[in-house]
């Protein structure tokens, strides 16, 4: 009776979640910040900043899906991919401007991750989390998620009340504004606690592309200028630091 | 000892049973309370859009989906709910009005169309930009001539309401109310909305037959019409210039405005013409009051543009005992049953 009762006892553990609770135990968090910047400075959203094509403008709005985050070891070729990834960061409220991802343990010397959201999310109907068209981030009457958006006011635009609106986004053959970051950090996940990336606005201006508020002040479907602001925008980031205890 | 083994076998099982379910936490379970649904096939139609493989129907969440098509909550004044435009003794058009009218005394930019056999359009509106049935209803809800609401502020009336607290928790098994279930349980009522039971229909079925005329027209319909009004569904569900002249004011560029092709220049989407009859004005922006008029401009009033369909650009021989053998067996395609049906109905 009481070695039955020790296989059943031996069974019930064997069979328990073991599935879950081992690939747990490989995950190990890291803090991801973003500090919102432009032309080097946290972003004041009173001051006027120049662009190199001498336009004075003020920030009002600055947000950006970052989604899809990896971890890699471009020797070994291991990666790492966050479930679920998808994350908004808006200037307006800065507990947006960290998170925690959860990813495998080990030595990583890169850390991907896109602008934007994966094509398949724009084709499957209501989505939720940070992916919710309730953030305000998504084109109604066009399906599809708005990537980053960058909206202020300018004495050079010539749209009403001076203000420029920059919605970038597309996902289509031909319109496709995703952009794939790969970013160069010696980092290792069960021992570094934080990544601090910086996020220059300065680049939707000057960037591979020059954009002209006068020339262009409002952007708000897919395709055309859209693919080239989001050239410049996928050049906004740079690592400022890694912490390790 | 016999009964022990066998009363241990038995704890085996049903702990097996108790882990399974466990390990199982993070699927999506089915909550035990709903009854399921499923969009009826009618005979001769093809597969649905896969729009329901992560929201499976239930009556929970067709009943949720039908309180909140007739809510007028879900507009900002509280004055247009999606049936104020989708009528269902219209077959969910505006009954007669060309343009319906939104929030503000502002008027929509184009002829609502009638709602039926949404679970087999792969594209939604005159100019297929909507990708999935479960977004569309975020186009009307946000529009400022439409409903004139956010998302965030109808979830909030929403969630400040009992009744709907209930329903959601019934449909969806969790106590929070996201823009997610709530376009869930509209995809789930407008899937449902299934009209397949016309006269045309049981011809097809073999059940009755048509008229000589009916006969005629049908004929007729086939040579002239089905290449884009596509049996069953009566749409081909492709993009098309009917060689209709540009209106000055609404400026609409159809196809084009998604595309930003200038081969898709005042393409408008192939409606179904199921329920014609109930559902005038026609055209994308309601401009003919009549199917004969419809069928006056394909004989007679046809512009040639440089997208102009093929099969109009020599506008299409009828005479006028053709017409009116073509207006009877339109005729046929009006489904009683479905704009009577008291599942669709307010409750
Ligand atoms: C103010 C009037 C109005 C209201 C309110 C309204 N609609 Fe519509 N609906 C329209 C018009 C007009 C169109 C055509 C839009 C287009 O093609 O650009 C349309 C199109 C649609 C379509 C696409 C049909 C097809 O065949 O492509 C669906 C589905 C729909 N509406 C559902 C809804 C739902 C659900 C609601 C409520 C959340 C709603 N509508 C509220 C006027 C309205
Ligand atoms: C080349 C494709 C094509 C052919 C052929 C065609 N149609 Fe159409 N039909 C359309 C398109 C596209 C529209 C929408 C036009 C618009 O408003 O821009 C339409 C609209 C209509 C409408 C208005 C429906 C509504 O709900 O607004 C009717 C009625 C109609 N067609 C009947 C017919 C009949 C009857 C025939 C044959 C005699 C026919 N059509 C042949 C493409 C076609």
């Amino acid at each position: 009776m009481k070695k039955i009762l020790i296989v059943f006892a031996a069974l019930f553990t064997l069979f328990s979640c073991n599935k879950e609770s081992s690939s747990e135990t490989d995950l190990a968090p890291l803090k991801i910040s973003f500090q919102l910047e432009a032309f080097g400075a946290p972003i004041d959203t009173t001051a006027f900043y120049t662009n190199n094509s001498g336009e004075k403008f003020k920030i009002t709005a600055f947000k950006f899906y970052v989604s899809l985050i990896e971890a890699a070891n471009s020797s070994t070729n291991s990666r790492s991919a966050e479930n679920e990834s998808y994350h908004l960061v808006d200037l307006a409220d800065p507990a947006t401007h960290q998170f925690t991802v959860s990813l495998k343990n080990g030595i990583y010397d890169q850390l991907n991750f896109i602008i934007g959201v994966d094509s398949v999310r724009n084709v499957s109907g209501a989505q939720t989390g940070a992916l919710d068209p309730a953030k305000g981030m998504f084109w109604t009457w066009n399906t599809g998620y708005i990537f980053a958006k960058l909206e202020g006011k300018s004495p050079s635009s010539t749209a009403p009340f001076q203000m420029f609106t920059y919605h970038i986004g597309g996902f289509k053959t031909g319109e496709n504004a995703i952009r794939n970051i790969s970013l160069p950090a010696q980092f290792q996940i069960g021992k570094t606690n934080e990544l601090v990336i910086n996020a220059d606005v300065q680049r939707w201006f000057d960037g591979v592309n020059t954009l002209s508020i006068a020339s262009k002040a409002t952007i708000m479907s897919p395709g055309g200028m859209a693919l080239q602001i989001a050239d410049n925008y996928a050049t906004m980031f740079s690592v400022n630091k890694i912490v390790n205890p | 000892m016999r009964k022990t083994i066998t009363i241990l076998t038995l704890l085996f099982f049903i702990s097996g049973i108790i882990l399974f379910e466990a390990c199982n936490k993070k699927d999506i379970v089915q909550p035990a309370q709903t009854t399921p649904l499923s969009i009826p096939i009618p005979p001769g139609f093809p597969a649905i859009q896969n729009f329901f493989v992560n929201n499976p129907v239930t009556q929970e969440g067709f009943d949720l989906g039908k309180k909140l098509f007739y809510d007028g909550r879900l507009s900002a004044d509280g004055n247009f709910p999606c049936a104020s435009c989708h009528q269902q003794f219209a077959a969910f058009a505006t009954f007669d009005h060309n343009l319906s009218h939104g929030f503000d005394n502002q008027f929509t930019t184009r002829n609502a169309p009638g709602l039926a056999n949404l679970a087999w359009y792969k594209e939604f509106h005159w100019d297929g930009g909507i990708n999935h049935l479960e977004v569309q209803p975020l186009a009307p809800i946000t529009a400022p001539n439409e409903m004139a609401e956010t998302v965030e502020n109808v979830i909030r009336k929403l969630k400040a309401d009992a009744t709907y607290q209930d329903m959601f928790r019934k449909a969806f098994a969790s106590n929070e109310i996201t823009s997610q279930q709530m376009l869930r349980a509209l995809a789930q009522f407008m899937g449902m909305m299934v009209s397949a039971n016309s006269k045309y229909d049981r011809v097809k079925a073999g059940k009755e037959t048509f008229t000589t005329a009916e006969q005629r027209g049908y004929q007729l319909f086939q040579l002239k019409c089905s290449t884009c009004h596509q049996e069953p569904l009566f749409t081909d569900q492709s993009y098309r210039n009917t060689g209709l002249p540009i209106d000055n004011v609404l400026k609409d560029m159809g196809r084009m405005r998604i595309t930003k092709k200038s081969e898709d220049s005042i393409k408008f989407k192939v409606p179904s013409l199921r329920n014609v009859y109930l559902t005038a004005p026609y055209g994308h922006d309601g401009r003919f009051y009549s199917i004969g008029a419809v069928i006056d401009h394909y004989r007679s009033g046809v512009i040639n543009g440089p997208t102009t369909d093929p099969l109009l650009k020599n506008k299409l021989s009828i005479d006028d005992f053709e017409k009116a053998d073509l207006l009877i067996f339109l005729r046929t395609l009006t489904d009683t049953a479905f704009v009577n049906d008291k599942r669709f109905a307010q409750n």
